[in-house]
């Protein structure tokens, strides 16, 4: 199971990712200052850690420092999200960068970002017959090959990282287009209504009212 | 041009025209007076010499004869030896009895000058021209030479005057050029860049001033440069605190509208959601009444520091006795001036701030009274104080000693910066007194209201 380690002062916040996380079937455990953040590190390895800049203690910076030689991925979680801010956590050697407020989605497609190019993160991601292997971006239903287009296949990726979450229009949008979404929804229910023509996936992918869409998982 | 060697060509330029003027009018009248006394000498000799060569004349033994003859032969005697007669003057005489003149002729050793007399005299009614000459060469080659050594003589002068020109206006200069430099460094933003003139013409004057100067300069720069920082670290801050509850708000709302929850978690998200905007709403109200208080002038009255503290005994009664803490007061009753409402806030937060660093059960004390500069207030706990490295920094809006604590106490990091400023209105500072576990004193001087 996939370890991740959330440094964040702000309990809520440590609260929110790690309910999350752990609903997308991530172990998490949460840490609120940089002190025992250091010792906890020193204990235990860990497959993914969040770390807070500001922390009080010893800040995240040190604490990357710390985290570098175990070659353990580091997401940064901070408020600071200006380009010189984003740089210099990239800079300092940090996988990735993610700038309060979040949205839910956002934080697991970074998680399962930095994890796949890590190594540790699902290479396959499989629903009743349909087989999604992330290497070979080969999608397979019933062992038929199965032609997606690009957009279509970033859309069930997302899906599939968000089984039985209610996914807004505006958020799938934001997501798989990567630019704010300007109130046109029929881009996103067109690319769905081919996706699940493709796969078969009617009574799966199914429509929430006046939100968006959500994909069922196995009960 | 530059302004050295302006001043350099106008010393040579002025030395080269004394000279040169001095020198000519100098050698010129020499010359011309020699040649004066010469020529009057010479006249003098001549006209005395027809005297004689007239008196002799009629005087001759021989008188009979004629008088050219004798005038001729009396001339012909050595003593006579410049002189030559002639019947008819080559010169025009013009009606006067002396004529001179100075021929130049080419001779075998370069140019020679003859100053020529005539002079005309009469014997027994008979005409004679009596032409005298002399060689005045050497006193034209005296004036060449000296015309010579002066030329020598002015161009020592000349070079002497440019090296001394230069050396001068460099000497002059120099002060110029040190404060071309520091303007210049200035300009390149090395602000603490002073010039080193230490001389006490205009120059060390100007120099000075320009330091004065720069060093206001300097200070006014980086005050600008601070207040443009403390304007950066407060937005800074500002977006971190915003963000930071707005991360969560926005984060429990969406797992709340994404997925379904059980009923414990989904009251547990939306406490979160509660809290958090509770936070901000305490943070906005805090931030309006600082921003409110940037630009106001309180209106300062005469107030009694024990009605005063009443009111604010009132107020912080309630969290006191939550926490078990006994407040001591001890305030001397006098009138002070202030605005009532912001004391009142003032010592509720410092009160406050006593009681969150105090342990349950302990003392908090208010103590007021007459000191030499006013009135003193004072709080005091004996709580956990204010660790060294923090003190500086504690009145800083957004700054937190413990932000983990701070927040749960529900604290956005703005009442001391509040209080700051509210004394800063009453043209008064706060003054710290802490021992990290032993407890903090915090206190502040009013103005004793005039009766």
């Amino acid at each position: 199971m996939t370890k991740i380690l959330i440094v964040e002062d702000e309990k809520p916040i440590a609260n929110l990712i790690d309910w999350n996380l752990t609903a997308c079937g991530y172990q998490c455990s949460s840490v609120h200052d940089g002190l025992a953040a250091a010792d906890l590190l020193q204990e235990h390895t860990y497959d993914l850690i969040l770390l807070d800049i500001m922390l009080p203690g010893v800040d995240g910076y040190a604490l990357l420092e710390q985290i570098k030689p175990t070659k353990t991925p580091v997401i940064f979680i901070t408020a600071k999200g200006s380009v010189a801010d984003r740089v210099q956590g990239l800079r300092a050697g940090a996988d990735d960068y993610l700038v309060k407020p979040f949205e839910v989605v956002e934080l697991i497609a970074r998680v399962e970002s930095v994890l796949r190019r890590s190594g540790k993160g699902q290479t396959v991601y499989s629903l009743g017959d349909v087989t999604v292997d992330m290497e070979s971006m080969q999608v397979t239903k019933a062992g038929q090959p199965i032609t997606l287009t690009r957009k279509e296949f970033d859309l069930l990726v997302l899906f599939l990282q968000n089984i039985n979450i209610a996914l807004f229009r505006e958020s799938i949008y934001e997501r798989v287009w990567e630019s704010d979404f300007l109130g046109d929804s029929r881009t996103v229910d067109l690319h769905i209504q081919r996706l699940r023509k493709k796969l078969s996936w009617q009574n799966r992918l199914i429509a929430v009212y006046k939100v968006g869409y959500r994909l069922e998982g196995d009960r | 041009m530059k302004l050295s060697v302006k001043i350099a060509a106008t010393i040579v330029l002025v030395v080269a025209l004394a000279v040169s003027i001095s020198g000519y009018v100098m050698l010129s009248s020499d010359f011309q007076n020699r040649l004066d006394q010469q020529i009057s000498a010479t006249v003098d000799e001549t006209q005395l010499f027809c005297t004689a060569l007239g008196t002799m004349t009629v005087q001759h033994p021989d008188a009979s004869s004629q008088n050219d003859t004798i005038v001729s032969g009396l001339l012909s005697t050595s003593f006579f030896q410049n002189y030559r007669l002639s019947l008819v003057s080559g010169e025009n005489m013009d009606g006067t009895n002396v004529r001179y003149h100075i021929v130049e002729n080419q001779g075998d050793s370069g140019t020679v000058y003859q100053l020529v007399v005539v002079c005309r005299f009469q014997v027994a009614g008979q005409e004679f021209f009596l032409e005298n000459c002399r060689d005045v060469t050497a006193m034209y080659q005296l004036q060449k030479q000296n015309i010579q050594t002066y030329r020598l003589v002015f161009s020592i002068a000349v070079g002497a005057s440019l090296l001394l020109g230069l050396g001068l206006s460099a000497y002059l200069t120099g002060p110029i050029r040190k404060l071309s430099r520091s303007t210049r460094q200035i300009a390149e933003g090395n602000y603490s860049f002073r010039a080193k003139v230490d001389t006490n013409d205009e120059m060390g004057a100007l120099a000075d001033q320009f330091n004065h100067m720069a060093t206001e300069l300097e200070k006014y720069i980086v005050y600008l440069e601070e207040s443009a920082q403390k304007q950066k670290d407060f937005t800074a801050s500002f977006a971190h605190e915003l963000k930071t509850p707005l991360t969560s708000i926005i984060g429990y709302a969406d797992t709340l509208r994404s997925r379904k929850l059980p009923e414990k978690a989904q009251f547990e998200a939306t406490n979160f959601i509660f809290s958090e905007g509770k936070r901000l709403e305490l943070m906005s109200h805090s931030l309006l009444r600082l921003f409110a208080l940037e630009n106001e002038t309180p209106d300062l009255r005469s107030i009694s520091t024990v009605a005063l503290m009443q009111a604010v005994e009132e107020s912080v009664a309630y969290p006191l006795r939550e926490r078990r803490l006994v407040l001591d007061v001890q305030v001397e009753n006098r009138m002070v001036e202030g605005e009532g409402n912001l004391l009142a806030i003032l010592l509720y937060n410092l009160i406050d701030n006593a009681r969150k660093a105090s342990a349950p059960g302990s003392k908090i004390s208010v103590l007021g009274g007459i000191v030499p500069e006013g009135y003193c207030f004072m709080v005091k706990d004996r709580g956990r104080g204010i660790p060294k490295e923090a003190l500086s920094r504690i009145t800083e809006a957004f700054y937190m000693v413990d932000k983990s604590r701070s927040r749960a106490e529900g604290g956005a990091g703005l009442g001391l910066a509040l209080c700051a400023r509210i004394a800063q209105l009453h043209g008064t500072r706060l003054r710290y007194a802490s021992r990290e576990g032993h407890g903090t004193t915090v206190s502040f001087i009013l103005k004793e209201a005039h009766k």
